[in-house]
Parts: structure tokens; sequence; C-alpha cells
């Protein structure tokens, strides 16, 4: 059994004219069993009235073990429309703590779905990348040039050395590089790329909608960036399959792994009454859940972030569908920096 | 006008080109390809916030609103997946 113990220390000079907490989390083992992992999280809350009562804040307790890498702090941050006010510091560790990753590509033409990854292009499905979907390739995208694989021994053209990943996994891919299957591999990146984010404690709702962009979309409580839509047309243009995990989730070198779709594998957070269960949270501190409640129904009110508000989570995202290739439409809360 | 100048004129007009070309590039490298996905096809003609629908698989219809995600509008589906 893992059981919290929470001390709190009040600081009577804290800037911004608040006190701060200190929250000593201690996960012990509280029946005696010594195997039980134990972590010290130093969190400074700062006491602030909060705008919307009713919205929960952001619970840094979420996380999974192993998702983040550092002391979670808050810091004084400033959102997008001006307003000051406190932030968590996450870092995630860019490699997921709840799974393990991969696999990708198959090696070749008589792959099995069991042995390979997913892909997915926003059109509605969600294809296993066995070797019949690699022979596939050109009637799928109605395009003779695609030839994933050698003719004569079956094998498929696969991205396996750091050189051909870092090569593939960008625009203007060589054509030496072209009519492959992308993976790479965290070894190649010394383990998860760490990524840090400000999140607001208490999300506040921004007026009108903010667009989504290039970065990340948020975080997930299993240490992995949510990322916005795959380029998939630019990796399709380049005849190449940049194949994700059956978590959704892909590396290149810039970024490490990350996902570009909701399969389940970091909610890790149930709700007791059926809803769905939380992943990880977007850029503006509102909590991403999964699409379906626990009856595999999908909410009919989402507004045009894929957002809704209920009394016991206040406002809160449901991912779309792995094949939609997006978790969310946009941000309703204000965002830092 | 001198030479110095004139190499100037011609250095700053060939500078112009190439900004304009990696601009251009940079561009359709950016809309490259979005005219093969549904979801984005659908708010080709529309504006920020306008209802949108498309159907995948013959018979499966989305229905959302058009959202910008990165440089385009996307018609981010925001009610069940309906079976035409």
């Amino acid at each position: 059994m893992v059981c919290l113990m929470l001390t709190l220390k009040s600081y009577s000079s804290f800037k911004q004219h608040t006190c701060a907490l200190t929250l000593l989390l201690i996960l012990s083992g509280c029946s005696g069993d010594n195997s039980d992992t134990i972590e010290d999280v130093n969190i400074e809350v700062p006491i602030e009235v909060p705008n919307d009562t009713n919205q929960p804040e952001v619970d840094p307790f979420a996380f999974a073990s192993g998702a983040l890498t550092e002391t979670v702090i808050t810091t004084a941050c400033t959102l997008s429309d001006g307003t000051q006010t406190s932030c968590y510091q996450f870092t995630i560790a860019g490699a997921p703590a709840t799974h393990e990753v991969g696999m990708f590509c198959p090696s070749d033409i008589y792959a099995t779905a069991d042995e390979v990854g997913i892909w997915f292009d926003g059109n509605g499905q969600v294809y296993d990348i066995d070797g019949e979907f690699i022979q596939n390739l050109a009637t799928l995208y109605n395009d003779s040039n695609w030839q994933l694989y050698n003719t004569e021994t079956g094998l498929v053209n696969v991205t396996d050395t750091l050189e051909k990943c870092d090569g593939a996994a960008r625009p203007n891919v060589d054509i030496s590089l072209q009519n492959h299957c992308v993976e790479c591999a965290l070894e190649y990146l010394g383990g998860g790329v760490e990524a840090t984010y400000l999140i607001p404690v208490q999300p506040v709702k921004a007026n009108t909608p903010t667009s989504i962009g290039r970065d990340d979309v948020g975080l997930s409580l299993n240490g992995v960036a949510i990322a916005p839509p795959a380029p998939v047309d630019a990796i399709l243009g380049a005849y190449t399959i940049a194949a994700f995990d059956d978590c959704a989730g892909h590396i290149n070198p810039v970024a490490g792994y990350h996902y570009h779709g909701s399969a389940g594998c970091s909610e890790i957070v149930t709700e007791e009454d059926g809803h769905a269960a939380l992943m990880g949270y977007a850029l503006d501190g509102y909590g991403i859940y999964g699409m379906l409640d626990q009856q595999g129904a999908e909410s009919t009110d989402l507004d045009e972030c894929r957002g809704h508000e209920d009394e016991t989570r206040g406002y809160h995202y449901h991912a779309a569908t792995i094949a939609e290739n997006m978790f969310i439409g946009c941000y309703s809360g204000k965002i830092a920096g | 006008m001198n030479s110095i100048a004139i190499k100037y004129v011609k250095v700053k007009k060939t500078l112009i080109i190439l900004c304009l070309f990696i601009a251009s590039s940079c561009i359709l490298f950016a809309h490259d390809g979005h005219h093969t996905n549904k979801a984005w096809k659908a708010c080709d003609k529309k504006k920020l916030s306008d209802s949108c629908r498309y159907v995948l698989q013959d018979n499966m219809l989305y229905k959302g609103t058009c959202r910008q995600v990165q440089e385009d509008l996307l018609c981010v589906r925001n009610q069940p997946i309906e079976r035409l």
C-alpha cells in the first residue's frame, strides 16, 4: 500500500503577497513492505484566490512514478493575456514510465500485426504496419512510386541507424531515404529527451480559444510529450511511413518519444463515477481525458476545442481517436509564456 | 552610380529573391499535402469557428468545428462519429 504524507510549511516572505506551502510528498510503503519505492518531491504551492473556484487545480501528484525527472516547483508566470499568476514547472522524462517503447517497422513483408507498430494518416483508419500493409502502399495511396521493400528478398527498408533516422525524420528527405519505414531508437539519443513545461496551477478560461501551433499541446501523466498532429502529408509526400508504436508514439532525434494520438497508454488516473480516465494536462492546465467513458460512450456536448465542463472535474478535454491524429482542437484556457 | 553601389544593389536584389524563394518554399511545404486529408479539406473554404463535416470510409460522418492547427484550418470533430 502506498500512502501520502504531506507536511505544510508557510513562508511569510513569498513574492506576490502570498504565502507558500511546501509540500513534502513522501511516497512510501505503509505496509512495512520495503520493496515499495520511496520518492521525495518538493512542491511549492502559492496560496492565491483562484479565479474560478469550481475549477480543480492541476494535480502534480497524478503523475506516474518516473514520469518527472525534476522536482516540481511553482514559479511566477505570465499568461497569454498578460495575467500574472503561478505555474507549475514540470520536467518530463521524455520516455514513458508506464510502458515499453516500440515496436515500429516490420523487418520484412512477412511480418504480422503483433510484431509491428501502427500508422494513421488522419483519414479515419489505424493500420497495423504488417507485411500486407507494406505491400499495399501503392494501392492505398494510389501512387506507384511507393516501394518500401526489396521485391527479391522481401526485406523492408527501415531507417536502422541514427544517420538514417535523422535524415528521414525531417523535411526535405533525401531521395536515398525515400521509400523507407522510419523508426528511431531512444538509445540513439541516450534515452528520453527531457522537456520542461510551465502549466498554470489554476487554469484560467480565455475569452476566445487559442489555436494550436507547432509546439507540444501538453504532457502525459507517464512523462511523454503530447504533440500536435503529425505532419502525415509531408511524411507521405516523401514516400515514408513514420511508424508509431501501439501507444501512438514515435521518436524523432529532436523531440524524442512523443504521442500523436491517445491510445490509452497514459490513462492512469481512473475516475470513480464512470468518467473517462485522466491521461495528461494541456498547456493551459485543463485535464485531458480519454475519449470514452467507462460505458464506451463519447460526450455529445464537446465544444470546438473538444472540451466541456462537469461538476467533478470542472472544464476538461476529451482526446479524439488515434485515427484523427490529434488530441484536442484548441486551448480554451490561457497558456503561459 | 559607382561600381560599389551597383554591386550593393545587385547583392540586395539577390538577397530579396533568395528570401522570397525560401519563404515561398516554407509556405508550400507547410501546406503541401493537406489536400489529401478530408479533415483539412473540410475547412478549405471556411473560416475559423465555422461548423464542418466530412465522410470517411464511405459511411462514417465526422462533424465538428474549423480550428486553426499549425497553419491551416482543420475540422476538429466534437460530435460522436455517426454511421450513415
